[in-house]
């Protein structure tokens, strides 16, 4: 059962407040939701809407079409109708009425002199909606307002759950929660990620839609014995973070692409010098500026293959907010493993989602960090035919003296420019590419085993792509998804297990030219048949997948 | 006793060279503040000037082109406990590096900042940099420098840095002298060393700078703002001042975050952090 609420306005009529209290509820309701702003790249008015897609198990993608749509001013009343699913609700607080719209206006909700009553009325009428009780309202109260505030806006949501009440509307039954959920957005849970890894530093440049992470952990810096600095460009985010990382405290850095772009140079550097970095780009649409709150898959090449040279990296893609926690978690232990830098892909799409998820386990979760502690007679930091466990940085021991260098250098960190020198740095870095993908974690397949088609996703989309294989095969298809959230390294074998005869290969990503589609042709040699692509800045749906996946079984 | 900071490597700079007085006043600075290799960090962009780490027994970060600043100051948050040095060009720091060296004294960074003034690219051969002279003729800028020449220490002073200095390669009991109060000094302590390029700089030479540079009397008052500024206008024919030209005493970068009780590098830390604030998330 899955239910879509929508709720639509200007900028600035209070979009984020009834969505925060319609979250609230429904996690307290023990409930899973993903919640996903769809806001443009302004601070007053425009055209935003927040989707909120709540059911009895985990969501992965938004739904577009409402089976309540909260219209806070005239604009989204009539933009609704396109919206809505069969069957929908829209509540507008304009006086308007006809087939399938309640207004949300009465003398009571008018007497309430407050800016944001009507607002309020709506999420009065979503708690009604979804079959709340009334007392589910008693929590909405904001600590940052006045009392006063507080008690006109709970008079609001009970004068808009009455009136909701009254009104005809489906039913659907709810089932009791069955443990402790957590709510959060991926942003958080990357930054979470890194405070569970012992992160000691975050440097990054203030940029949409990355800028949660720093948000988070500067909030948190006290109570997690963190330093985080706002970094004067990008350029200086990710030197920071190499300068703290190779004087042993694990720091990362987090930017979208245009940031990315800067740090270019100090990318090659990290992993020339050996250094365990870990940097997380959160993409949206490029080239350039593109459209700073929306979101897109385009940066997939460019991460892998950012800067010049060739050197060992790491690239992982999370495929849901709960993965976007444990990836950044396992990011610090392979940058120090193999020390090299590893790169979080994330997207708009999911650093702004919110959702409510199981709690996050850190029972199994070891923080290990491969550093020689005592100290070694002519201790070699580069030596070329030791690649795990002898790191040292400095002050680790009283006698060692340690050279982080960004040429080719010997095996103590000076530059040379011998031939021997520079094809055994050169085959270090190579290796490690081979070695690291024994620590990389198998794509996951879902769906039937039988399958006539393979969808093949990466990142957020593999959490989409996920929800669009159940509907199919609910609609008697044989799908199955491979979902990746280990990028890169690629093992050549990767695709052996799952191709099968006879089977048509398709590729779904946020982006025109099927960027992982060309890395798994490249490595492995197999190529898509087709493709299903998104790039007009908003994230696939799983209905949206469908419909597309429809089209070429029937082909 | 041998200086313990002296490494017998050859280096690629040229004979006659500034960069072997910086080198070797550093060397003697630090012997003479008992310090030990174990305790010095020295970090460097990229040029002739930022090959300097390579040169010396102490731990090293040779960065890229004008990013030593920030690197510096990741290194410096994570072990504060490292006395730390900057040396690197005048195009690695007011050139390609000079966003960095703003804000990192906007931080007030606890370093010891060397500038290498060749006004000259050294590395690259002799195109001009951010302290060439308006219309001085390089091997790349044939018809002369066509901006106005960067006055770093006017450009320190105004915007709050701390210790701001200038000295001569070719004086190293001047530059011993000045080394030694940027060490003692708590916060960013800006050096602008003049030194000649005897391959790439056939204006600014060893004899030009001698003719020109002068000490800054007994009598000044460093802590005077407003005549440190008038004393940092001097550069040319009307003599160029050494010493230190400004110093106020501010709270350095990490003295202004009170919740770290230790050095970053020596918490010890667990996953389990994240518990109360998953709490928060329920
Ligand atoms: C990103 C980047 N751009 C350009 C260069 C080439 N480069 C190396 S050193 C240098 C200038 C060096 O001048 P300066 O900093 O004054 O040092 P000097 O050699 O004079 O000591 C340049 C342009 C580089 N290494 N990296
Ligand atoms: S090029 Fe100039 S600065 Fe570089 S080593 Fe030679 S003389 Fe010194
Ligand atoms: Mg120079």
């Amino acid at each position: 059962m899955k239910k879509t609420i929508v709720i639509a306005g200007a900028a600035g009529e209070g979009i984020n407040t009834a969505a925060q209290f319609v979250e609230r509820m429904v996690k307290e309701k023990g409930l899973y939701f993903l919640s996903y702003k769809n806001y443009m790249s302004r601070v007053r008015g425009g055209y935003n809407f927040t989707t909120l897609t709540v059911s009895d198990i985990p969501v992965h993608s938004i739904c577009e079409e409402a089976d309540f749509f909260l219209a806070l001013n005239d604009e989204a009343t009539q933009s609704a109708r396109a919206h809505m699913a069969p069957n929908g609700m829209i509540a507008t607080t304009e006086a308007r009425t006809g087939e399938g719209i309640v207004s949300l206006k009465s003398e009571a909700l008018a007497a309430i002199k407050n800016k944001n009553s009507g607002t309020m009325a709506g999420v009065g009428a979503i708690a009604a909606y979804l079959g709340f009780d009334k007392e589910n309202l008693s929590h909405l109260e904001q600590a940052k307002w006045s009392e006063a505030i507080n008690q006109q806006n709970a008079e609001a949501a009970a004068l808009g759950y009455d009136l909701f009440k009254a009104v005809e509307h489906p039913a659907w039954q709810l089932k009791t929660p069955e443990k402790p959920q957590i709510m959060l957005n991926g942003n958080t849970a990357v930054a979470l990620g890194a405070i569970a890894a012992g992160a000691g530093f975050y440097c990054a440049y203030p940029m949409a839609p990355s800028t949660g992470i720093m948000a988070y952990l500067m909030k948190k810096q006290k109570e997690t014995h963190m330093l985080v600095e706002q970094a004067e460009d990008e350029i200086a985010a990710m030197m920071a973070a190499i300068g703290a990382a190779s004087n042993g405290v694990r720091a990362m850095t987090g930017t979208s692409g245009g940031g990315f772009s800067l740090m270019v140079e100090a990318l090659g550097f990290a992993a020339v010098s050996e250094v365990p970095l870990v940097a997380c780009n959160v993409q949206r649409p490029g080239p350039a500026t593109g459209l700073p709150t929306r979101t897109e898959q385009a940066d997939l090449l460019f991460t892998l293959f950012a800067s010049q040279g060739e050197f060992a990296r790491i690239v992982l893609a999370p495929t849901s907010v709960s993965d976007a926690f444990y990836t950044t978690f396992r990011a610090f232990n392979l940058a120090e493993k193999y020390q090299v830098p590893v790169l979080i892909l994330t997207d708009q799409y999911l650093a702004d989602s919110t959702v409510t998820t199981d709690r996050f386990n850190t029972e199994a979760l070891k923080i290990e960090r491969y550093v020689q502690a005592a100290p070694i007679d002519d201790y070699k930091r580069y030596d070329f035919e030791s690649y795990i466990g002898n790191r040292k940085y400095p002050g680790i021991d009283s006698q060692s003296v340690i050279m982080t260098d960004s040429h080719v250098h010997d095996v103590y960190g000076h530059v040379s420019e011998a031939k021997d020198v520079t094809i055994a740095l050169k085959k270090k870095m190579m290796h490690k590419m081979t070695m690291i993908l024994s620590d990389l974690n198998q794509p996951e397949l879902v769906g039937v085993s039988d399958y006539t088609h393979l969808l093949i996703a990466w990142g957020s989309t593999a959490g989409v792509v996920r929800e669009a294989v159940q509907l199919l095969n609910d609609n008697g298809q044989k799908t199955a998804a491979l979902c990746f959230s280990d990028i890169y390294p690629m093992a050549e074998n990767v695709l052996d297990d799952y191709m099968k005869p006879g089977i048509t290969l398709v590729n779904v990503e946020g982006n025109a030219t099927n960027q992982f589609g060309k890395l798994l042709r490249m490595e492995t040699g197999v190529k898509y048949t087709h493709s299903i692509n998104r790039y007009d800045g908003r994230p696939f749906t799983a209905k949206g997948i469908m419909q597309s996946m429809e089209v070429i079984i029937n082909e | 006793m041998n200086n313990p900071f002296k490494l017998n490597t050859k280096t690629t700079w040229c004979p006659g060279c500034g960069n072997f007085s910086i080198l070797e006043c550093l060397n003697q600075t630090l012997e003479s503040l008992s310090l030990t290799p174990q305790d010095v960090l020295v970090v460097s962009g990229i040029g002739q000037a930022a090959k300097l780490p390579h040169y010396l027994h102490a731990h090293g970060m040779n960065t890229l082109h004008g990013r030593a600043v920030p690197a510096a100051m990741g290194a410096h948050v994570a072990n504060p406990k490292l006395k730390l040095i900057l040396t690197s060009g005048d195009g690695d720091t007011y050139g390609e590096g000079g966003n960095h060296l703003l804000h990192g004294i906007r931080r007030n960074l606890d370093i010891v900042h060397m500038v290498h003034d060749n006004q000259v690219y050294g590395l690259t051969k002799g195109q001009g940099s951010p302290t060439t002279a308006f219309g001085q003729v390089t091997r790349l800028q044939y018809d002369g420098m066509k901006s106005d020449p960067l006055n770093p220490m006017a450009f320190a002073i105004s915007i709050g840095c701390g210790f701001v200095a200038r000295s001569f390669s070719g004086d190293p009991e001047h530059l011993k002298s000045v080394l030694k109060a940027a060490m003692a000094y708590k916060g960013y302590a800006l050096i602008d060393i003049l030194q000649p390029c005897v391959s790439f700089n056939q204006v600014n030479t060893f004899k030009w700078y001698k003719d020109r540079v002068f000490k800054l009397p007994e009598t000044y008052d460093p802590h005077d703002k407003v005549r440190a500024f008038e004393m940092a206008q001097l550069f040319g024919d009307e003599g160029i001042p050494i010493g230190i030209l400004y110093e106020e005493t501010k709270t350095d970068f990490l003295g202004r975050f009170n919740h770290l009780e230790k050095p970053l590098v020596q918490y010890d830390r667990s996953p389990k952090a994240v518990e109360s604030l998953l709490d928060e998330l329920l």
